[in-house]
């Protein structure tokens, strides 16, 4: 019974769990159900064990509440109460609901990661299935050395899930509606925001800064689009604003960028310049358009445009080939926030050697670089399959010799003239040659029927399936040899009981079951081989160990 | 670049004379540098602009300051031999001084040719004094006589030579012989068009009259994004100015176009600053490869349509954004016109349709690079399809415009390029240039061949 420290929070009478009339108790720590009359609880789980409640749908008769395990079990509660059954279970579902949460442990996320990785991976599936659920090895010893990419930092092998990219647009999206009274409504969606702080990292810097002690989401967004920052006409960014910072970064970030350089020297401008002899004194080279005190206010303003649309472009281009958002990457070669996602500087000779061979160089001109090769064309390949044969002596006839005898061959078969009284009958000829066609009873099989014609296909995936489990296991055993730590001994004693528990109990049964189907050929053979291999050395192992004891 | 100073000198030395004695001494020599620079610097403090040729100049510094023209012609090989007696070490200091010594062996030496245009302030600005004195050279013969007469035997060999007949007048050359050659292709790999009209059959053209108007503006932009919906990878556009360019893009940002392309592919424009350029330009490249699509807007007669190629995926289309005429009003423009009119009898508009149409080819011609390569060329303009135009073109180009592609409207164009697109999508392997544009060395070497080439050498 619930002992008396557990604070009940609900109790729910006439509550049927199996076709049986009981009362639900709600409490702190745990879920527990007591027939009617009865003290005890016989139906009992902590909120922990708890994965998923679910409710039965609204229209149905009967009124249900479900609860699913982690380990895939349910149970199922059916409230009987004719008048409040509904309230009831609507009441508990609710009190679930909140305590669930509070009780998910950091272990169950364990155990989603694993129920994952047998539902993605079929093959694992069936491993599992045959070794642990026959109880060859323990659950444990299967997820040993599968789970280390839970716990490491590495999430790449096991996100299986493409990253969207950003669309280059996604500031078009947002454009501004009229909302009927002089005020303008703009659509923000979560993947516009996520566009905005992948492809800008600086406002994603001053949201985090700002949201949500200083600002709501919806004023930062309400500030975000007002500002100059969000109009490419951008020039009188006033130093109140909270994203004149992200202007100026954005500034150094372009100008970071030119800067750099480019890799490729077929497209670098600077070096593809003429070389002028004399330009002129006092003519200042870059045109007057760059002094800004003539520019006009609209000119300053178009070119502000356009350096925005290279930056915004670069950006973007730099956003998707960002590998993820991995936070402790600042200082990472492969990508920065500024624009840039290219390798480090230690690449760039080659890559404008590369380059410059490529424009250099036509493919339709190169000297034909391997030589044709002859496709193996193998007619009997049985013969590959012996030794040499020691060489006898022969009678080698000459070319001249063969010439002759095909040149006589072939004069005998243009002067041939059927002789037709020697001939068979008709009848006898074709029962002749029935008899002589593959499968007719002159024809034994020379050559081995391949197995997999033979053997069914069920047998054939039982097979494998042993196969892959033996594999398994076997990898495990060999893996502790040289055995130079107890851990390894212990393992290794271990893993040969399990063998031969495997033995036992998977591989016999399935010898008996082909023997009974007169399979003739010898299917375990090479099964039966790795296991003794495998004691073998087992045994060897133990003697060795065994004399150096003594 | 030294080799080309010495160029000039060696034609002032061919006079085998010795330097005049008013300039021998050096500090003789810096005292007539002096007296040069000051009347120049007289002559810029002019209000209103001066043009005026090298003799008149020469007579003008004679009247003025006594400088006899026989030793400004030595100025340059005068100062070249006090600095090396001095020993400088860098020569960059002197530049200035090195400029003045060679504008006067220049102006002195030839009497024809070139021009002194003195503008006391830039047009756009006529309130602040910027006095410039521009010395240019109107005749490229003079530019190129070094090289006919050091080399025996001269190729000169381009994809836009069109006309051919206008580069022997101008140039000053008598060739021993001129062919055209075309492109030998396994398959038609461009897809030149003229769009010269609007869905809404408003007339395009980048003339001045109609640059302004919105109409026209929002074709452009409807042309631009309905092109980057089709083309794969890369489109270059090319306009006519800077300034055009930078209204234009202005424009489409105000009517939302922008934004549309944007969708479609990643837009990169060229500025009027190198640096800047060329990182837009490895970034569009970028976006091409990594599948996003790129376009690049840029100008004709920039730095991007002078030296870089479009190959391949880099530039599957290229649009020209009305005919690229230079800045007429430019003085100095004006001077070179009339020299030609005067001395190889060719017409003002002759001369500016030619260099128009010249660039035009060379812009779009950025796109093919290859034998395998293809690409579209777009000339959004209505004048292109007259014959004046069209017909100074090049040939390889010309080839493939038929008279059903002359004037079409965007959306006649865009079925056209779809069309050309998948036909070029399809396999192309060595196979199918063999014989073709492609030959073995066999081939090569065989009669039929041989005889082929002759015969397209003849057919000017």
């Amino acid at each position: 019974m619930a002992s008396l420290s557990e604070e009940v929070l609900l109790v729910v009478k006439k509550v049927r769990q199996r076709k049986q009339d009981g009362t639900l108790y709600l409490m702190a720590e745990r879920i527990a159900w007591g027939p009617e009359g009865k003290d005890r609880f016989t139906v009992s789980h902590l909120y922990s064990d708890i994965r998923c409640q679910k409710i039965s749908p609204d229209g149905k008769a009967k009124i249900q509440l479900q609860l699913v395990l982690h380990t895939g079990e349910s149970t199922t509660f059916h409230f009987a109460n004719e008048s409040t059954a509904l309230k009831d279970r609507d009441a508990a579902k609710e009190l679930l609901q909140q305590l669930l949460p509070k009780f998910k442990k950091k272990a169950n996320k364990e155990l989603e990661e694993k129920n994952r990785m047998l539902q993605e991976d079929p093959v694992l599936f069936q491993l599992y299935k045959d070794l642990v659920v026959s109880q060859v090895i323990s659950a444990e010893e299967f997820w040993a050395n599968r789970l280390g990419g839970v716990n490491n930092a590495e999430p790449a092998p096991y996100n299986n899930k493409q990253e969207v990219g950003i669309s280059g647009a996604f500031l078009a999206d947002i454009r501004p509606q009229t909302d009927g009274c002089n005020g303008l409504r703009y659509n923000l969606t979560a993947d516009i925001i996520e566009s905005i702080f992948r492809t800008y990292p600086a406002v994603k810097q001053k949201y985090s800064e700002n949201v949500p002690h200083n600002l709501t989401e919806k004023e930062f967004w309400t500030r975000f689009f007002q500002s100059h920052y969000f109009h490419r006409d951008r020039i009188n960014t006033g130093s109140q604003d909270i994203f004149s910072e992200c202007a100026k970064q954005d500034e150094k970030g372009l100008k970071s960028l030119v800067t750099q350089g480019v890799k490729n020297p077929l497209v670098d401008l600077l070096s593809l310049e003429d070389k002028t002899l004399d330009e002129g004194y006092g003519i200042s080279k870059t045109l007057p358009s760059t002094s800004n005190a003539i520019k006009s206010v609209k000119e300053s303003s178009n070119s502000a445009i356009i350096k925005r649309f290279n930056h915004h472009s670069a950006m973007v281009l730099a956003a998707g080939s960002r590998k993820g958002d991995v936070p402790n990457d600042q200082a990472s070669e492969t990508s920065s926030t500024d624009g840039n996602s290219r390798d480090s500087d230690l690449f760039q000779p080659p890559l404008k050697k590369v380059k410059l061979q490529e424009a250099i160089e036509y493919e339709d001109l190169q000297r034909e670089n391997a030589p044709k090769t002859v496709a193996l064309n193998l007619k009997k390949s049985d013969r590959y399959a012996h030794g040499p044969i020691p060489l006898q002596s022969q009678q080698y006839t000459t070319s001249q010799d063969i010439i002759n005898s095909v040149n006589c061959i072939r004069q005998e078969m243009a002067n041939y003239k059927p002789s037709l009284t020697r001939v068979l009958s008709s009848t006898t000829a074709t029962s002749a040659v029935a008899a002589l066609s593959p499968g007719g009873v002159l024809m034994q099989p020379v050559g081995q029927q391949s197995i997999n014609q033979m053997v069914p296909t069920d047998i054939q995936g039982e097979l494998k399936h042993l196969y892959i489990a033996a594999g398994e296991l076997l990898r495990h055993f060999w893996s502790c040899f040289p055995v130079n730590t107890p851990f390894l001994e212990e393992k290794v004693t271990k893993m040969k009981t399990n063998l031969e528990r495997f033995q036992m109990t998977k591989l016999r049964p399935f010898q008996e079951k082909i023997q009974r189907q007169y399979l003739s050929t010898n299917l375990t053979g090479h099964l039966e081989d790795m296991f003794q291999t495998a004691y073998g050395k087992f045994h060897i192992w133990q003697t060795r160990r065994m004399m150096r004891k003594t | 670049d030294l080799k080309n100073t010495k160029l000039i000198f060696d034609l002032v030395l061919a006079l085998s004379e010795a330097v005049p004695g008013s300039i021998r001494t050096a500090e003789h020599f810096v005292g007539f540098l002096r007296r040069f620079l000051e009347y120049l610097k007289a002559r810029l403090r002019v209000q209103h602009v001066v043009q005026e040729s090298a003799p008149q100049f020469l007579k003008d510094i004679f009247d003025k300051v006594c400088i006899d023209r026989k030793p400004l012609r030595f100025c340059a090989e005068r100062l070249q031999s006090l600095l090396r007696t001095l020993e400088i070490a860098d020569i960059a200091d002197f530049s200035a001084v090195t400029l003045i010594s060679n504008f006067a062996t220049l102006v002195s030496t030839y009497s024809q040719g070139f021009t002194i245009i003195i503008e006391p302030f830039e047009d756009r600005t006529p309130t602040i004094a910027n006095p410039v004195l521009h010395f240019s050279c109107m005749d490229p013969s003079i530019a190129i006589k070094p090289v006919f007469q050091r080399f025996q035997s001269v190729v000169i060999t381009s994809g836009t030579l069109s006309p051919l007949d206008i580069y022997p007048r101008i140039l000053d050359f008598r060739p021993v012989t001129m062919a055209s050659f075309t492109m030998t292709l396994a398959r038609t790999c461009l897809c030149p068009l003229i769009v010269g009209r609007g869905n809404d059959q408003v007339a395009l053209s980048s003339k001045f009259e109609t640059r302004e108007d919105f109409a026209v503006i929002r074709n452009y932009g409807n042309l631009l994004l309905e092109m980057s919906a089709i083309v794969p990878d890369g489109i270059v556009a090319f306009f006519t100015s800077y300034i055009y360019m930078e209204n234009i893009v202005a424009s489409w940002y105000e009517q939302g176009i922008l934004e549309n392309i944007q969708r479609n592919k990643l837009i990169f424009i060229e500025t009027q600053d190198a640096a800047e350029t060329s990182m837009a330009l490895e970034k569009y490249q970028e976006a091409c490869e990594n599948g996003r699509g790129a376009i690049l807007l840029s100008v004709a007669r920039g730095k991007v349509s002078e030296g870089i190629d479009f190959v391949h995926h880099f530039g599957r289309a290229v649009i020209m954004f009305g005919v690229p005429y230079v800045y007429t009003q430019s003085r100095i423009l004006k001077a070179r016109l009339d020299y030609l009119r005067d001395q190889f009898q060719i017409r003002e508009n002759d001369f500016l349709t030619f260099d128009a149409m010249r660039h035009a080819a060379q812009c779009v011609g950025r796109a093919i690079r290859g034998k395998t390569d293809y690409g579209l060329m777009i000339f959004a303009d209505k004048r292109y399809a007259r014959a004046d135009k069209r017909g100074k073109l090049p040939r390889w180009i010309q080839e493939h415009i038929n008279d059903g592609s002359l004037n079409l409207t965007v959306d006649e164009a865009v079925q056209l390029s779809k069309h050309f697109l998948r036909q070029m999508a399809q396999p192309f392997r060595q196979e199918d240039q063999l014989g073709l544009s492609l030959l073995t060395l066999e081939q090569l070497e065989s009669e039929e061949m041989l005889q082929k080439i002759s015969q397209m050498a003849h057919q000017t």
